[in-house]
């Protein structure tokens, strides 16, 4: 008889350590089981849109906004503006990389043309660098970016920390 | 083509409702638009790293071999065709699909459901993709009303039809996956000639045909041969560029950027801007393997396999020790094999029982059979425990597995005990029987995810084990009274038999443990998942009734009420209670335990019940009168 008492209790004693442990567990479940590291930015250079390359490295140390864009693709002609009175406003040391996807590197230079005036100061600083990829290899090859607009937030560290589909401004104010 | 060319033209959105619609009769159109370079098999290729790629399907990470085993068996019935592997046929569907649509492969046995949509009889009842798609487009109206029919009204027939129009749709959705990396046919040819390599000028083309149009109209005979050739382009550009919008079942690029744990097809990728360059990375190894496919070089694919696979085996959740077991599980097939032996083990055991004077090594031959079955059997449980992660016990599927195993174990036990063959017996028929009716809920992955109520091991470990572990010896108790009538029915020696019986008590009162248990921390996950200890739901009502019954016929006994063969016959119907409660209740479709609900083994839980009251019934009724006879 004693020994048929032991065994029930030791299966209660065994159901209800498992249910403290579950219990327990519960709480643990549901936080992230491992912080997944950022992923590297390619080294890769990319041609100016004035002539002159950039290699994408050289950016290192600053938040760097990698925007692909195309003076045809309307969301980026209507967001290009406000884009450029954000990093006006803000004294970070956030780079605009803005890499235009334009087959023909005249139809860029005329759109840009009348904000290159208006943000003078902005060019000047070196915050906002323009290139060109006309061939789509680094947009589509490297950065697989087939719709427009799409910017990828680089880190100081030179790590890919965000993407954003489509126009930006909402993250902007976020 | 000129209103095709026009649409897209003038009224994109409008074009991609109507190929929504009509894509599976467009996707032989599309085909055409892609050079197939070879025409032959690819017999010659090695598929060993193709098959451990690993993919996302039902949201589980699986090697694309039981990706392509799933498909194959789901549209044909069997695991290989026309002496094609599973997985080299998939290639061939992803890489060739021209090929494949042509190839007899939808299985349509049901003649009513072939005479609804006209298709000939045909002496293997299988068909290929146009030759169904072709039935299925004749006859839309027939497929719009049946899909408003309720799925439990539909009839046999009916339902073939509407399993067809799925199949033919989840096949579309496969030959369109790879569509992004295939050779187009496209005057003037760029680069590798992909659809990635001409997309970037699909606006600039636009333009320019915008403008022929708004110059020459819509008539392609007042075109130059360059805006004619300028207007298939964009044709074939648009269509296939639209066709792909919601193909999202290759899902074998993991997730770039937080937010998801889903994996996405290369054409997700392409259209929902969820691309990277570790994606970049991938996509171009997809595309080797596409091209050393399509050209037929056996060494580049082998080496664009390796390399994907290689690159894959890296990726965040993919095991590929577990990869690779699960290919060696299905290709080995070990439940069969064990299935098999217990089958082996119950025919010699009936040798044993049968009287015949024989040579006790037959003996000892039987239970090695059984042993190795058993042996068999735990392995597969082992496996499915180390590829899924969790308890064998998530489905209905697997809890048949794990009882069959738990009921041979204890005829071995029992065998070791008694030696008098009763053991080997309950090990070879509940092994048999149980391990054949599991193969009717196997469904299309034998390892499938469990739902969120249940994807809990704790839960799973305890509730779920010893609830299955009271069923299984509910069920030996029930196959030992059966053991016991049929004795008695045979005049054998009532001692013998009553000692059987007593065996028969003992298991009972084990089942009842484990049910009431198992019971009992049932409630208290209900009363933690829905906040109440019980509800009479169907399931939890089985459950009791299983405690019950058995409370019941063992009280019966103690207390004399029931003589031997009214426990006996009792006892064998606890079989009925336990089929009713564990597989019945999942019929009625009511009920919280919405995962375990199936409309498939409705006829065969019928006839299993109507066999053992007649069983019940005349096995009293003889031993009743050989009482009375004495």
């Amino acid at each position: 008889m004693r020994y048929k008492l032991l065994i029930v209790a030791a299966i209660l004693a065994l159901t209800f350590g498992f249910m403290l442990y579950d219990r327990t567990s519960i709480t643990t479940d549901i936080e992230p089981t491992h912080t997944q590291q950022n992923p590297p930015a390619p080294d890769v250079t990319f041609n100016l849109l004035n002539g002159g390359t950039i290699a994408l490295h050289s950016l290192a140390g600053h938040t760097i906004l990698l925007h692909f864009w195309a003076s045809w693709c309307i969301p980026c002609r209507e967001e290009f503006a406000s884009l450029l009175t954000h990093l006006q406003k803000t004294n970070d040391d956030t780079i605009l990389l803005a890499v235009s996807a334009d087959a023909k590197a005249q139809d860029a230079t005329r759109f840009l043309a009348p904000y290159k005036r208006d943000f003078k100061p902005l060019f000047d600083s070196g915050k906002v660098i323009l290139a060109h990829d006309p061939h789509h290899t680094l947009i589509e090859g490297t950065f697989q970016t087939f719709n427009y607009p799409e910017t990828i937030i680089i880190a100081p560290d030179f790590t890919l920390s965000r993407k954003i589909i489509g126009p930006m401004q909402e993250s902007l104010k976020e | 083509m000129s209103l095709v060319i026009l649409s897209v033209a003038k009224d994109p959105p409008q074009l991609q409702e109507i190929l929504r619609l009509r894509l599976r009769m467009t996707i032989l159109t599309i085909m055409v638009f892609f050079c197939f370079i070879t025409t032959a098999h690819a017999d010659d290729f090695d598929y060993t790293s193709f098959a451990r790629i690993p993919i996302q399907h039902e949201g589980r990470i699986k090697p694309m071999a039981t990706f392509a085993l799933i498909h194959l068996e789901k549209f044909s019935g069997k695991s290989e065709i026309a002496d094609t592997t599973a997985i080299a046929w998939l290639a061939q569907t992803m890489f060739n699909p021209a090929q494949s649509m042509s190839q007899p492969l939808f299985l349509l046995k049901d003649p009513d459901a072939q005479a609804m949509l006209g298709l000939p009889t045909k002496p293997d009842n299988r068909y290929s993709f146009a030759e169904a798609t072709e039935a299925i487009n004749t006859n839309q109206k027939l497929i719009q009303s049946l899909l408003q029919i309720p799925t439990g009204e539909l009839s046999p027939g009916q339902r073939a039809v509407l399993e067809l129009h799925e199949n033919t749709a989840l096949f579309a959705q496969i030959t369109l996956s790879c569509t992004l990396f295939l050779h187009l046919s496209i005057e003037p040819q760029k680069g590798d000639s992909t659809f990635i390599d001409y997309f970037h000028t699909m606006p600039e083309w636009q333009k320019s045909l915008q403008a022929i149009i708004a110059k020459k109209g819509t008539d392609l005979n007042r075109y130059t041969p360059q805006e004619t050739a300028l207007a298939e382009a964009m044709h074939k550009l648009t269509i296939t560029l639209h066709s792909s919008e919601d193909n999202t079942l290759l899902r074998v690029i993991p997730p770039q950027w937080t937010g998801s744990d889903a994996w996405l097809s290369p054409w997700a990728i392409f259209h929902s801007g969820q691309g990277s360059p570790q994606s970049a990375e991938l996509m171009q190894l997809w595309r080797q393997v596409t091209t050393s496919y399509q050209e037929h070089n056996a060494a580049h694919w082998l080496e664009a396999t390796q390399a994907l696979a290689s690159k894959m085996s890296a990726a965040p959740g993919v095991r590929p020790k577990a990869l690779s077991l699960e290919i060696l599980y299905y290709q080995w097939a070990p439940l069969s094999k064990s299935m098999a032996l217990y089958i082996l083990g119950f025919a010699l055991t009936l040798l044993c029982i049968s009287g015949l004077r024989i040579w006790s090594f037959v003996r000892m031959f039987t239970v090695g059979t059984v042993c190795a079955g058993a042996f068999l059997h735990a392995l597969t449980l082992a496996t499915r425990i180390y590829i899924l992660e969790r308890p064998p016990v998530g489905t209905l599927y697997e809890s048949l597995l794990f009882v069959s195993l738990i009921a041979v174990l204890f005829g071995l036990f029992l065998e070791w005990r008694l030696r008098n063959n009763l053991g080997l017996l309950v090990a070879t028929l509940a092994g048999s029987l149980l391990l054949f009716a599991s193969q009717s809920f196997s469904g299309d992955d034998t390892m499938s995810m469990l739902i969120a109520v249940l994807n809990t091991n704790f839960w799973l470990a305890t509730h779920v084990l010893c609830i299955t572990t009271g069923y299984d010896f509910g069920l030996v108790a029930g196959i030992i009274a059966h053991i016991h009538l049929i004795m008695r029915c045979l005049g054998r020696d009532p001692d013998k038999t009553r000692q059987i019986l007593r065996g028969g008590y003992g298991t009972a009162l084990i089942a009842l443990l484990f049910t009431s248990l198992g019971t009992i921390l049932g409630g208290i996950w209900a009363d933690q998942s829905w906040c109440r200890f019980w509800g009479w739901d169907p399931k939890e009502n089985g459950a009791l009734l299983i405690c019950l019954w058995l409370i019941w016929i063992l009280h019966g006994r103690i207390s004399q009420h029931f003589h031997e063969r009214g426990f006996a016959v009792a006892l064998a119907l606890l079989n009925v209670v336990i089929a009713l409660s564990w597989l019945g209740v999942n019929l009625l479709s009511t009920g919280l335990h919405s995962y375990g609900f199936t409309d498939k083994a409705a006829l065969s839980l019928a006839l299993f019940c109507a066999a053992e009251f007649s069983f019940a019934a005349i096995t009293y009724f003889l031993i009743g009168r050989k009482d009375h006879a004495l």
